[in-house]
């Protein structure tokens, strides 16, 4: 059967897989370094706690951030975008919403204003536009590099809800970035469709 | 002159009832009442039997052994779906009911997860158990193999007149069954590993089942939009809308839910009868009945 995606003929990817360490450095999110991430978690989750520990609550509050961020550049790409397409965006928005709330939930704080402003600041460029495969490229960026964060933090996390709440989100933003690759032309590609390189954000804790 | 037997009765009254029992019959009830609490209070502390009663001579239940659900046992379970998943997507192979970019799709998917049960068999081995390296025998035997069956049984009608009529199923259709069952497998295997990651106890193990999650979830995601196309990027249930069974089968969403399920999947697989119904079956995320326990042999 042949792929329903969008055509790839003559279609130079603008964003290789190769590139989104680059772009990692290009937004300056490299600045974010921190040292909470690197340190594994070794606590049995049997004996681990239900709440989240105080190490716990500052990696979801970045985590939070970093939602965040995504439902305003997601809110943004909605106004620019075509009809069809800004309905996607408007989805992603709702959804990564909705992973925010929960977020904030778990850790007891309001999640209003805390998106993480350089995530914003770097990427609000490209997805205020009007090109649904320009939009797909960086959407999947970012969805990517949302996969890796949690995947990294998740492994950091001493709580079970912590680790629960992370583990259901990753899985759907793992199909988000598979759609939004799909729609930015590289629907034939299976590294890029079924693959995620992307380095995670390196967070200190807490949103900025 | 008047038979006093032959005098009509008439039905006694309360009255008349306490009337005719006499000092006679009210020493027998009486002595009976005593008789009976004598009983009942010497029975008083006789405790009743507490296992649920049993009728006949059927021997007793033994009891059955507790075995540990540890790090190993859940490692083998992965390793087990996902051989289970290769098993699946070599059989449709086999049927030739796979073509072009879907067979490249396919081959890719059998790699992926060859390389996950190799990945969890080393981790298993790490936590200080033996590497499970072949299906889950429970899912095989309730699920897959009976959906394989079903998918691949002729369609049997029976008309107005009772005559039988047997028709084969088509490549088309077997191969649209085969993908919906990939991809409730993948759904099973992704929520599988998503909930692993809450009760695995070493912070590697958690990060592989979390990656397997996330790349078995594309998986799924790709596997409806190259065989059903941009139309199925999102459920309608996330945006208001309802989901509508097309000729008997559930459609799938690359996007189907706001967090990811780890809820059992319906599968409608097979011919339809002669209502058009296709035979359902149930995918979960296994559990008591169907972990590879350490004391499992594949022999």
């Amino acid at each position: 059967m042949n792929s329903k995606g969008q055509s790839l003929v003559d279609f130079e990817p603008a964003e290789p897989a190769s590139t989104r360490r680059s772009l990692l450095g290009a937004v300056g999110l490299a600045g974010l370094v921190g040292t909470a991430a690197a340190a594994v978690s070794s606590a049995p989750a049997a004996a681990a706690p239900d709440r989240p520990t105080d190490a716990d609550s500052d990696l979801l509050a970045a985590a939070l951030g970093l939602e965040l961020a995504a439902v305003e550049l997601y809110k943004a790409a909605n106004e620019t975008l075509p009809d069809d397409f800004a309905d996607i965006a408007e989805i992603m928005a709702e959804q990564h919403e909705a992973y925010a709330d929960s977020i904030a939930g778990v850790i007891g704080v309001s999640s209003a204003g805390a998106a993480n402003a350089d995530v914003v600041a770097q990427l609000s460029g490209d997805f205020a536009t009007s090109d649904p495969q320009a939009f797909g490229a960086v959407a999947r960026t970012l969805e990517n590099i949302a996969v890796a964060t949690h995947t990294e933090l998740l492994g950091t996390y001493d709580s079970v809800d912590a680790i629960e709440l992370t583990a259901s989100i990753l899985a759907v933003e793992s199909r988000h970035a598979t759609v939004l690759t799909s729609l930015a032309g590289f629907a034939a590609n299976l590294d890029e469709m079924l693959g995620n390189t992307a380095d995670a954000l390196s967070l200190t804790g807490g949103a900025s | 002159m008047t038979n006093p037997s032959d005098t009509p009765r008439t039905p006694a009254s309360l009255n008349d009832l306490d009337a005719r029992v006499g000092r006679r019959q009210a020493l027998k009830i009486g002595g009976l009442s005593v008789s009976l609490a004598a009983i009942v209070a010497a029975c008083g502390d006789i405790q009743g039997d507490t296992v649920p009663g049993r009728v006949g001579n059927a021997p007793t239940i033994p009891a059955l052994p507790e075995y540990d659900v540890n790090d190993a046992v859940l490692l083998r379970t992965a390793s087990s779906l996902e051989n289970t998943a290769v098993f699946v997507y070599e059989a449709a192979q086999e049927l030739g009911v796979l073509e072009g970019d879907l067979a490249t799709l396919v081959e890719r998917l059998i790699a992926n997860h060859t390389a996950t049960s190799e990945r969890m068999a080393a981790l298993t081995v790490a936590a200080g158990g033996t590497a499970w390296t072949s299906t889950n025998p429970w899912i095989m035997d309730r699920a897959i193999e009976p959906i394989l069956q079903a998918i691949l049984a002729p369609q049997i009608l029976t008309d107005d007149n009772g005559d039988v009529e047997q028709t084969e199923r088509t490549q088309e259709e077997i191969g649209l069954d085969v993908v919906n069952l990939a991809i409730t497998l993948e759904n099973m295997a992704s929520s599988t590993h998503q909930t692993l990651t809450s009760l695995l106890t070493q912070s590697e193990q958690r990060l592989a089942v979390a990656q397997a999650s996330a790349e078995e979830a594309r998986h799924s995601a790709t596997l409806v939009l190259e065989v059903f196309g941009i139309a199925r990027r999102v459920s309608p249930l996330l945006v208001g809308g309802e989901i509508v069974n097309a000729n008997g089968i559930i459609p799938r969403y690359a996007i189907e839910s706001t967090f990811g399920s780890v809820a059992q999947e319906e599968l409608l697989a097979g011919a339809t009868d002669e209502n058009g119904n296709r035979a359902s079956f149930l995918l979960a995320t296994p559990a008591a009945n169907s972990f590879i326990y350490e004391e499992l042999d594949e022999g």
